[in-house]
């Protein structure tokens, strides 16, 4: 397996899909997936330069996050923190749909499934506590130090990673110190990625026992330790001395500054200040590096989108599945596309196309499950006794960037098709809090970050997409409930790829609530001496710590 | 005069009062639950619900004020509902920045705003006249975050050069970083406030300058310039201090957009923050920070007004 290069040694775990394949058949008799080791992974995601090159120890990165940071508790922060903290606790592994074949060991180093429902990870030896002052000493993590994080996790109302453990009725048992064991009450699809996601961390076991404050503060087993958090303006994290990955990490350590200024940013950029910089569109990508040659651009699916949403307890005309087919077919997603993403971005289904694999096939979601056709549309009017259209009501949060650009588009293309739009306008928290009670007739609406396609498809669902019925109640469509829940349950990589995608045409065949838009890309902006920077798998980017900086 | 302060005092506390109630309720009327913003679109009823208790939201109404008033008079402000970072804390950290870019911008108006003020007067109708005129409608005119992203973006743009950004560097730690990073946005904040000081400072002085004991001056055959600065400039300037005075209380909530701009980790940037993350704890306690102090410059320029115009004390 090793080649030389470290993270094929003992980080780096890659697998081939067939691999992986493979592996989930032979989950049932006990086969490991660690086991399953493959090739470098160089090929997987785009990676800029220093591959080929010797790495500088030494630097810092100037990062940049646009909003201010809501603290960095691994357990309750959900902002800016969730790119840092990952980076300061460590996880079992790190797993996303976004980058499928991929699994990065941790805190883990092996994992088997005796069963469908069993998880046994093997820990890693050697994986050190950084130096603190928070009561917690220079000692090997292990399996206890897990199950107290998943434990307290768990007890904790507000936990990012609560919700999953209670809604799967996961548990937990630290066998020994060096074993693991994770169970679910049922075969669930996601599990790996709900663990090896960026909040599913790791926290010493004194942090919890002493109850300490970690929204300012931490530290870990992992490649850096929190230094300096000054709220609105900087956290700085600094190089762990005991990683267990030496000689990892290279920087010195990282500067998390808040810029919510976009020109700020630009002109901190552009006068080197900082490292990094995301460009509002490729226009502004590309006139950025013809400005300045030694900017790098990075293009990187975006595995969000915006959407429209009918709610048919408050507005019943949305019962009449002829109505919601006539408002799928007045929506021209190109021409979203062409006026707002500037071409740069590919219409999403019910799974983004971001999520490769389980994303229906773009030709088939423009011919036959969400084709623009105003004609088709007012015959359906017609068809369910609206001859000269309907009026619908259409809450959107503002002001909103993203939504702002939106709205004359929609109202424009509805319009055409005779959908007149009495519309509702509130700001962003009312529009949140009116979204979560499900109070409006419909919405245009923001979606966050899915790397699995386990959210899209819950949002058609009876309970909606946090199981609790917030938002939506979806289709009220019991066989649509099932097919979620088929591709939810279904372990095996190639059949679940298929039944998430029987989901979505069950789903097209129902005349679906959520229309998604379009999903674009994320253009990032480096400078030519950052080395190393990973792109096109997600959130699993912060599982490396092999950035370096050439100068 | 005492009896006159004390007045003015015990109005200024009932304001207070009925501001800091004013504050509490508007924010409670917002249709929105802080808990689920801070949250974020993943969270659980549960979730939600247990964030709401931890930050007292499930209390009645008046029981939270209660509990906000004992807090502010036992001088303990409270920790933030998002950071859980404590609001006299930040607040003593970020003052600092706030004076600082607060003094230099009083700095700039009077330095700015008084001499093109006089010049105006004293060159009344000439081509200079009306020049800094022009100038002055500019200032008044401009959007500070407009003419801030310009001062931003174009010498980056054109020369790769920026002040220093995100980071607020100390004026003790390296004082000429600390001047590149406060010297424009407090050029900015003071050209608005430039241009109206300069406008009263002309009006107030021509009015001045038409006065018979002005005249008499002349006429006893006094240096012009000691007309100008000694008998002129004296009696103008007691209107121009007062809307000076009143315009330091003003230019507080022109650092909220400003700070944010060049990354200036003072307390409009805390405010701007707060506001934006629902945070109502820090919302309450900064407007009413702001108003605490507007309501003492109010008084502090009502005092030094019946100090330099007796007949005020009477009316």
């Amino acid at each position: 397996m090793s080649n030389g290069n470290y993270w094929n040694d003992i980080f780096w775990r890659r697998m081939s899909r067939r691999r992986l394949l493979q592996t989930g058949a032979a989950a049932g008799i006990g086969l490991g997936i660690a086991a399953a080791c493959g090739d470098s992974g160089q090929e997987e995601g785009a990676q800029q330069g220093g591959e080929s090159e010797e790495a500088k120890p030494g630097g810092r990165l100037q990062y940049v996050s646009s909003v201010n940071f809501d603290g960095v508790d691994p357990f309750r922060s959900i902002a800016a923190g969730t790119a840092i903290y990952p980076r300061v606790y460590n996880s079992l592994l790190r797993a996303t749909a976004a980058a499928a074949d991929t699994r990065v060991f941790d805190l883990a180093q092996e994992l088997e499934q005796p069963d469908e429902v069993t998880y046994v990870f093997k820990i890693r030896p050697s994986v050190k506590m950084a130096p603190n002052s928070l009561g917690a000493p220079e000692r090997d993590l292990d399996a206890n130090d897990a199950l107290a994080s998943y434990e307290y996790a768990k007890s904790v109302p507000e936990s990012n990673h609560g919700a999953f453990i209670k809604q799967y009725n996961v548990t937990f048992q630290a066998q020994d110190a060096s074993t693991f064991i994770v169970k679910t009450d049922g075969p669930y699809a996601w599990t790996l990625e709900r663990l090896g996601s960026p909040i599913a961390c790791i926290v010493p076991r004194e942090f919890i026992q002493n109850n300490v404050d970690l929204k300012q503060q931490g530290a870990g087993g992992n490649a850096f330790f929190i230094r300096a958090y000054r709220d609105g303006e900087v956290v700085s994290v600094d190089r762990n001395p005991n990683y267990w990955n030496q000689p990892l990490p290279y920087l010195e350590g990282i500067d998390y500054r808040v810029i919510t200024d976009r020109a700020t940013w630009r002109a901190a950029l552009l006068s080197q200040q900082v490292h990094y910089y995301s460009a509002e569109n490729s226009r502004e990508a590309e006139d950025l590096v013809r400005q300045q040659g030694r900017l790098v651009y990075i293009k990187d699916p975006s595995y969000s989108y915006v959407s429209f949403i009918m709610n048919p307890d408050v507005d019943p005309q949305y019962r009449d599945p002829r109505i919601r087919r006539a408002i799928s077919r007045a929506i021209n997603r190109e021409e979203f596309i062409n006026t707002i993403a500037l071409g740069d971005a590919r219409p999403s289904g019910v799974v983004h196309w971001s999520l490769t694999d389980y994303a229906l096939p773009e030709e088939e979601l423009n011919e036959r499950y969400q084709p623009f056709d105003v004609n088709e549309a007012k015959q359906l009017l017609r068809e369910a006794g609206h001859p000269n259209g309907i009026t619908i009501r259409m809450m959107y949060p503002t002001p909103q960037p993203t939504i702002d650009r939106y709205v004359p588009v929609l109202l424009s293309q509805f319009q055409a098709a005779g959908i007149q739009v009495q519309q509702e306008p509130v700001d962003f928290a009312t529009w949140l809090n009116r979204y979560r009670q499900r109070d409006y007739a419909s919405s245009l609406s923001l979606n966050q970050v899915y790397e699995t396609p386990e959210t899209p498809l819950n949002w058609h669902i009876s309970v909606g997409p946090i199981g609790d019925g917030s938002y939506t109640r979806g289709l009220q469509d019991p066989e649509v409930d099932a097919a979620v829940r088929k591709a939810n349950t279904t372990l095996d990589v190639e059949q679940r790829i298929e039944a998430v995608k029987e989901a979505q045409r069950l789903i097209y065949s129902k005349d679906p609530l959520m229309l998604n838009i379009y999903t674009s890309y994320s253009n990032i902006l480096l400078w030519n001496f950052v080395k190393n920077y990973r792109s096109g798998i997600g959130t699993l980017t912060l599982a490396y710590n092999d950035i370096w900086l050439d100068r | 005069m005492q009896a006159y302060i004390i007045r003015r005092l015990m109005a200024a506390v009932v304001t207070v009062f009925v501001l800091s109630l004013a504050v509490f309720w508007l924010l409670r009327l917002i249709p929105t639950d802080p808990a689920v913003l801070i949250l974020g679109m993943n969270a659980t009823d549960e979730q939600v619900q247990g964030l709401r208790h931890e930050m007292g939201l499930d209390k009645p109404i008046l029981q939270q004020y209660l509990d906000w008033m004992q807090q502010l008079l036992t001088g303990n402000l409270g920790r933030s509902f998002v950071t859980h970072s404590d609001v006299g804390d930040e607040i003593l950290s970020r003052l600092p920045v706030t004076l600082e870019l607060l003094a230099l911008t009083v700095a700039f108006t009077v330095l700015f705003g008084i001499p093109f003020g006089i010049i105006s007067a004293v060159y009344q109708n000439s081509l200079l006249d009306y020049g800094v005129r022009v100038v002055a409608v500019f200032g008044l005119s401009i959007p500070t975050f407009w003419l801030a992203t310009l001062v931003i973006l174009v010498p980056a743009q054109q020369w790769g050069y920026s002040p220093p950004i995100a980071q607020t560097v100390g004026l003790l730690e390296d004082p000429w970083d600390n001047l590149r990073q406060f010297v424009p946005p407090a050029l900015i904040l003071g050209l608005t406030a430039a241009a109206g000081i300069m406008r009263l400072t002309r009006s107030s002085l021509l009015e001045v300058l038409r006065q018979d004991y002005i005249r008499t001056a002349r006429a006893k055959g006094l240096q012009e310039r000691l007309v100008i600065l000694r008998h002129g400039l004296k009696n103008s300037l007691v209107p121009v201090v007062t809307v000076l005075g009143l315009q330091v209380a003003g230019l507080l909530g022109g650092t909220v957009i400003i700070e944010s701009i060049f990354t200036l980790r003072g307390l409009g940037q805390y405010t701007f923050e707060a506001l934006f993350r629902r945070d109502f704890l820090v919302v309450q306690t900064m407007a009413l920070y702001i108003a605490v102090v507007v309501v003492l410059m109010n008084l502090l320029v009502d005092i030094l007004y019946a100090w330099l115009d007796p007949r005020i004390r009477y009316s």
